[in-house]
């Protein structure tokens, strides 16, 4: 062989530029090296190809999608179905409160989703009507769940233990990624999506911490023991969907269904019919399009979506 | 030569990218002294250079072909004699002349396994990544998002797919660098990486 360089070179150097590429358009400068980067081995072309191929977005921009014709009045209200869109206007309203000291509070609206970054290296991700306060020190990082549900991906630090508070329970974590849901009269629930959390409870101190491993959820209910039990990985994926923007159901009974999109919209869905609300859903779907939903589901469970002002009323047909 | 255009790269991510790691491991047993990527880089070349690739009714099939042929070439120039035969397609079921099995993939399957595949990412370059990804925001927008600069962004899209590349090419990189003189150990490495599927 002679002077070429390695695939594994190609490949990082085919990695930077779709990367550059997908930033915007190059300078002429730069679009010189590329062109004679790609004119001299045609390996570099197909790599290229092949990171652009990882790098393509799977679903269309928001620009296209808001290009369509917006077909009725009503999804347009929630914004076609998009979470992208969501997440655009959420970050343009969105405003980090005294960044400086690390310490804030943040909330996000019924149907948004955001995305923050701690200064050290932790991204704490937060579902619709959620709140938290984040209070970093030299010795802890302290972080309080006043409501609704997040997502810590904690940065390793064995040092400085990273301490997430909802109600009196308490979850102690080093470096892990797991979830803590406080809704209202419900008990709060503590998913583990890797590495290892510590829950307690603060008004009682006599009982001991459980220990919660990965791809487990803790219960801790007010007036019983926290219990921890095993869930499947593909349970785990689907009980996170919110992230981007989905709710995720696996044979939960129509009425739960419902149920978890009214945290997300003002559009709420209506049964009446306890037979009807007993009906098993399966499938992903836009968190913030409850008519969506609620039309895909009374074409597959043969029922009738009556969409009148804020309220979707499902019903036998 | 034209970059490959945004409908060839969302083809070649939906026909092709999810049948590499087969093709790979699949080449990986058949060659001793090629590598591997070498010819997986020249099979997305031709395949992003194609004039006609929609109408192409199994890529899977078209795109095995396509290595196959590359690999010839190369060990024609290697002066070394390949382990293919025509009739190994069967294995694959690359023989088949049935439209390949669509990316059958939900939105849901989907996510699960690219957020499982960048576990290894640190949290904020997994974040950008999915943000640009699943949810199409661009990188500026990440950028403001996240509270980082555009060129930070940037190179968390670099390190992600350079690490997807890497991902997806563990199927069968070890058995293509193994020489000519070890073909016995050769045949042991491709045993293991029939094992490892």
């Amino acid at each position: 062989m002679t002077a070429r360089i390695s695939s594994k070179e190609v490949y990082d150097q085919a990695a930077s530029w779709a990367a550059r590429l997908d930033a915007g358009p190059l300078p002429s400068g730069e679009q010189a090296n590329l062109e004679a980067w790609l004119d001299a081995d045609i390996r570099h072309y197909g790599a290229l190809a092949q990171a652009q191929a990882l790098l393509v977005p799977t679903h269309e921009p928001v620009s296209t999608q808001m290009a369509e014709p917006i077909q009725s009045g009503r999804r347009a209200f929630v914004l076609g179905g998009s979470i992208a869109a969501g997440l655009a206007i959420a970050a343009g309203v969105a405003t980090y409160v005294s960044r400086a000291w690390n310490e804030g509070r943040y909330r996000t609206q019924i149907g948004e989703m955001r995305v923050i970054p701690l200064d050290d290296g932790s991204v704490v991700s937060l579902n619709t009507n959620s709140e938290i306060v984040v209070r970093y020190s030299q010795s802890r990082r302290d972080i309080e769940l006043i409501r609704g549900e997040a997502l810590f991906d904690v940065a390793k630090n064995k040092r400085r233990p990273f301490i997430v508070k909802a109600g009196t329970t308490q979850v102690r974590a080093v470096g892990t990624s797991f979830s803590v849901k406080a809704l209202a009269d419900r008990p709060v629930q503590v998913l583990v999506r890797e590495g290892v959390v510590e829950v307690k409870r603060e008004d009682v101190p006599v009982a001991p911490a459980v220990l919660v491993a990965s791809n487990n959820r803790a219960v801790a209910p007010l007036d019983s023991p926290i219990v921890a039990n095993p869930v499947a990985t593909a349970e785990v994926g689907r009980a996170l969907a919110w992230r981007v923007g989905r709710i995720a159901f696996h044979g939960e009974p129509l009425g739960q269904a419902a149920a978890e999109f009214a945290r997300y919209s003002p559009l709420h869905i209506q049964i009446d019919d306890p037979e009807v609300a007993n009906k098993k859903v399966i499938g992903l779907f836009v968190s913030t399009d409850p008519v969506g939903f609620a039309n895909a589901v009374a074409v597959s469970l043969d029922l009738h979506a009556d969409i009148h002002g804020e309220q979707i009323r499902l019903s036998r047909k | 030569m034209n970059l490959p255009s945004h409908d060839r790269a969302r083809w070649l991510a939906q026909h092709i990218v999810p049948h590499e790691r087969a093709i790979r491991s699949w080449l990986a047993r058949r060659t001793h002294d090629l590598d591997i990527d070498d010819i997986v880089q020249e099979m997305y070349a031709r395949l992003a250079s194609l004039d006609d690739a929609e109408s192409i009714r199994n890529p899977r099939q078209y795109a095995a072909q396509t290595a196959i042929s590359i690999a010839l070439n190369l060990a024609r120039r290697a002066r070394v004699v390949p382990m293919i035969s025509i009739g190994d397609f069967e294995e694959l079921g690359l023989a088949s002349s049935e439209p390949s099995p669509e990316r059958t993939v939900n939105s849901q399957d989907e996510l699960r396994e690219l957020e499982n595949t960048l576990q290894e990412l640190p949290s904020l370059c997994r974040t950008a990544f999915l943000l640009r990804r699943v949810d199409g925001l661009s990188q500026r927008e990440v950028a403001d998002k996240l509270g980082i600069s555009v060129k930070t962004v940037e190179k968390y899209m670099a390190r992600s797919v350079r690490f997807l590349i890497e991902t997806y090419g563990r199927g069968g990189v070890g058995g293509a660098q193994v020489s000519k003189g070890e073909a016995a150990a050769g045949t042991v490495e491709g045993d293991r990486s029939q094992l490892r599927r």
